[in-house]
């Protein structure tokens, strides 16, 4: 698989990118979607300056590892319940790495074992839109809810890192009409989204239905830094990948050998001290934690 | 071959294809040697003009014109040289400091090469637990059995062939179990790459030039191998012959080596040697990956039936794709089966610890009195033998199906193939192959229940001992086989047999598809394609 196609034009501008969607849902889909991250969120990526980043750029896809615990969440989440074997969820990812990145990332994903239906790599041959990380999440975003049935239910992966735990509330603010026009793109310049790219993603908003579909949206600690007080409830920080599994076992997403299988493998990597920390606080939603606590509870004889 | 045997085997060898020959007549003596120059003649008249070549034409002019105005015992002189010259060729050397060197040297060897292939690895090392091929290599079945036997007499070691790899892999799995360097014919192909030839000269490899047809040829390498085993010396034959073309378990075995075996023992027990028998263990290699498939395969579709015999342009003589495999097959988490199936005797019967051969029903046979006639003594008989190896071949081949260890991406190739069968109904095998019909994708969840009915099917098979079940076909779901199996196929080869977009299956290379699904073909499964 190679190559991927330009962002649609609005009045005779696109957004420098390249994307794949590889698969056609039904219209009338309900079940879950996912869309990842890549840098931090699937894979591990040490950046500290410009050394890495040559670093990365000639890095083989023997040498890139993933985040402990993400291979198995992610085949979690594409088996879903036990037994089925109807339709598979999709994923999709989007990453802020250039595009001529694919060849690599996606033989990761191939030795990973990662399926997955799409993904969206930024077009940096405009060197101005080096700094627009914010802009092309957005705009990469609404492009798969465009595409995608409107009922589908999303979880989103990404990292504190970056721009992730800002950028997902506002594509579901925008998603669910109250972030459109005008006011869409003034936030966008606030953001130091470009001028170009901020009037495109209004119009790319203008053309969806008024439907909030983010479930959830899942954000990888790496900074010490506390939630801001008006932080939307739907976005839950996790340590590792056996709390994300936990939260979305307890919300129906994986089954428990999905659960059991990150469990193991976050273990072996050192983590999972406490599984059940983020849901805390959470139970009006998903409802009692005692079976996935039992559920969690470390197995006799693999450790 | 160590030294001090050489000579020994070179003059046994001599002395019996000569003797051989000369029994049956002067006309024998003459069509023996008139075949060997004519053979030799049109071998030599292929090679490239060289100072080399004219004086080979020469020699052999001179040994016609002997052939021609001779005596019958010029005549024999002649067919003395002729069978000295191949024997010396063919001899093995064997050095046991160099080879317990080359034994060390393999791994750590093959570690900081396939480590080459990420410089980033190089220097890291290990921390990702990218281990070397030693821990990829699983030796299995009957190793104890066989090396108990090994203190009982002469162990000829049979395994199935799909790689040139395989020499490597047996040589480096058997030293590792225990058990002594074994002596085994090599391609002389297998001789031009200088690391590999230092290896295989060093692991007990003889050479077996197979653009020789002449029949004295084959004679001296048959005799060779059979006062090897009666000198003492573990062997190890391929019974298929040459590697697998299309991929399948070999099931059309040349007898001709495999007789030996008895020819070995007949001798042993005629001179009355303290420790006679001969045992014959068939050996099962299976891979999730083979080296060379895609020349295999190409090979076996454009010439079935005339295959090249010897192919020198395969993927083992570029050493990039030798490191690109054995790279993949390290990130893969997979692992080569060598599996060591039950040791039989020369006739086809099952042998137990103590080297002592068995009937049906467990009973101990005297296998000796397989060999005299009614009056007790000792004889050849052609026929008879002949038919005691057919038994010994079928038991092979039978071993062979059941020792073979069914990797994901056997079953989800044969499952693609059947399905893409089943969407081209009446579709040409060959037509298939070219163009994948009218379908260029499979839906994954038809894909997906394919593999599951045929995961039924082979745990069935394997309950019943017919086969073996890799532990990951043994114990994980459907989803997770087509996972591994993609993950496989984009791993090492030009183009992957199958590649997923989105939720469906693209049939990319269908040859390959088709040679990784032939390791199931011979088990009943076909009637499934229908």
């Amino acid at each position: 698989m190679s190559g991927g196609e330009h962002a649609p034009e609005r009045d005779g501008y696109r957004y420098p990118l390249y994307r794949r969607n590889d698969r056609r849902l039904a219209r009338d889909y309900r079940g879950p979607l996912y869309l990842w991250d890549i840098d931090n969120t699937y894979l591990v990526t040490e950046y500290r300056g410009l050394r890495d980043l040559v670093r990365l750029r000639f890095e083989s896809a023997q040498d890139k590892r993933p985040v402990p615990g993400a291979v198995e969440l992610l085949a979690a989440l594409r088996k879903g319940e036990e037994g089925t074997s109807g339709v598979r969820p999709p994923i999709y990812f989007v990453s802020a790495s250039p595009e001529s990145l694919r060849g690599r990332l996606e033989k990761r994903m191939l030795l990973d074992g990662v399926l997955h239906d799409g993904i969206t790599f930024r077009d940096l041959h405009k060197l101005r839109y080096l700094r627009d990380i914010f802009g092309f999440k957005l705009i990469a975003l609404l492009l798969y809810r465009l595409e995608n049935p409107p009922a589908a239910r999303e979880v989103l992966f990404g990292d504190d890192l970056e721009h992730d735990p800002y950028v997902y509330p506002l594509y579901a603010q925008v998603c669910a009409g109250e972030l459109r026009g005008d006011e869409l793109r003034e936030e966008l310049l606030r953001r130091g989204v470009r001028r170009s790219a901020s009037v495109y993603a209004a119009a790319l908003a203008g053309e969806l239905p008024t439907h909030d579909p983010v479930e959830w949206m899942v954000i990888r600690r790496l900074r010490r830094r506390p939630a801001a007080p008006d932080e939307d409830p739907r976005l839950v920080r996790v340590d590792d990948y056996a709390q994300a599994a936990a939260l979305l076992r307890a919300a129906g997403f994986v089954s428990r050998s999905g659960l059991r299988a990150v469990l193991r493998a976050v273990r072996s990597a050192g983590g999972a001290a406490d599984v059940l920390a983020p849901l805390r606080g959470l139970e009006d939603r998903l409802g009692s934690l005692e079976a996935v606590r039992t559920e969690a509870e470390p197995e006799e004889d693999a450790e | 071959m160590r030294k001090e045997d050489q000579e020994r085997a070179v003059q046994e060898v001599i002395g019996r294809v000569v003797g051989g020959v000369a029994e049956r007549g002067s006309q024998a003596l003459e069509n023996a040697i008139a075949d060997t120059l004519y053979w030799e003649r049109q071998r030599i008249e292929k090679e490239r003009p060289s100072a080399q070549r004219t004086r080979a034409l020469a020699r052999l002019d001179a040994q016609r014109r002997a052939l021609l105005g001779g005596s019958d015992p010029e005549r024999k002189r002649l067919l003395h040289e002729l069978v000295e010259g191949f024997a010396r060729e063919v001899l093995g050397y064997f050095d046991p400091k160099v080879h317990a060197l080359a034994t060390r040297a393999v791994p750590v060897g093959l570690r900081t090469l396939l480590k080459a292939t990420s410089p980033r690895q190089l220097l890291r090392g290990s921390e990702h637990g990218l281990g070397g091929l030693e821990e990829r290599l699983l030796v299995d079945g009957e190793v104890a059995h066989a090396r108990a036997l090994r203190e009982r007499g002469t162990v000829v070691f049979c395994p199935t062939h799909s790689s040139n790899l395989d020499s490597i892999v047996l040589g480096y799995g058997m030293h590792e179990e225990g058990f002594p360097p074994l002596l085994y014919g090599a391609g002389l192909n297998l001789f031009s790459n200088p690391l590999v030839s230092f290896f295989l000269r060093n692991l007990g490899a003889y050479r077996v030039d197979r653009r020789k047809k002449a029949p004295l040829y084959k004679d001296v390498l048959k005799t060779y191998a059979t006062v090897s085993l009666e000198l003492g010396y573990h062997n190890l034959f391929f019974p298929g012959g040459t590697r697998s073309r299309g991929g399948h378990v070999e099931s059309k075995l040349k007898l001709g080596l495999l007789g030996t075996a008895l020819d070995a023992y007949y001798h042993n027990v005629k001179v009355r040697r303290p420790r006679p028998r001969i045992f014959v263990v068939p050996m099962v290699l299976s891979y999730e990956l083979v080296l060379e498939a895609e020349t295999l395969i190409d090979d076996y579709l454009r010439e079935q039936g005339q295959s090249r015999y010897i192919i020198t342009d395969d993927e083992f003589a570029s050493p990039r794709r030798v490191l690109q495999f054995l790279s993949g097959i390290l990130e893969l988490d997979t692992r080569i089966h060598l599996t060591l199936m039950e040791p039989l005797d020369p006739f086809g019967n099952r042998v137990d610890r103590e080297g002592r051969s068995l009937d049906g029903r467990g009973r101990e046979i005297a296998i000796d009195r397989y060999l005299r006639g009614v009056d007790g003594e000792l004889r050849r008989d052609p026929d008879r033998d002949r038919e005691y190896t057919r038994l010994l071949g079928e038991r092979v081949r039978d071993a062979f199906f059941r020792g073979n260890t069914v990797m994901p991406t056997h079953v989800v190739a044969y499952a693609a193939f059947a399905e893409l069968r089943r969407l081209n109904p009446g579709a040409d095998l060959y037509r298939l192959l070219r163009t994948g019909g009218n379908h260029e994708s499979i839906p994954l969840p038809d894909l997906f229940r394919r593999v599951d009915e045929l995961r039924g099917r082979l745990r069935a098979l394997a309950a019943e001992g017919r086969l073996r079940l890799g532990e990951r076909v043994a114990t994980l779901g459907a989803d997770d086989l087509i996972v591994l199996a993609l993950r496989a196929f984009g791993t090492y080869h030009t183009r992957p047999a199958l590649e997923r977009v989105g939720d469906r299956i693209y049939h990319r290379d269908r040859n390959l598809l088709y040679y990784y699904r032939n390791r199931l073909v011979g088990y009943g499964l076909e009637d499934d394609e229908r």
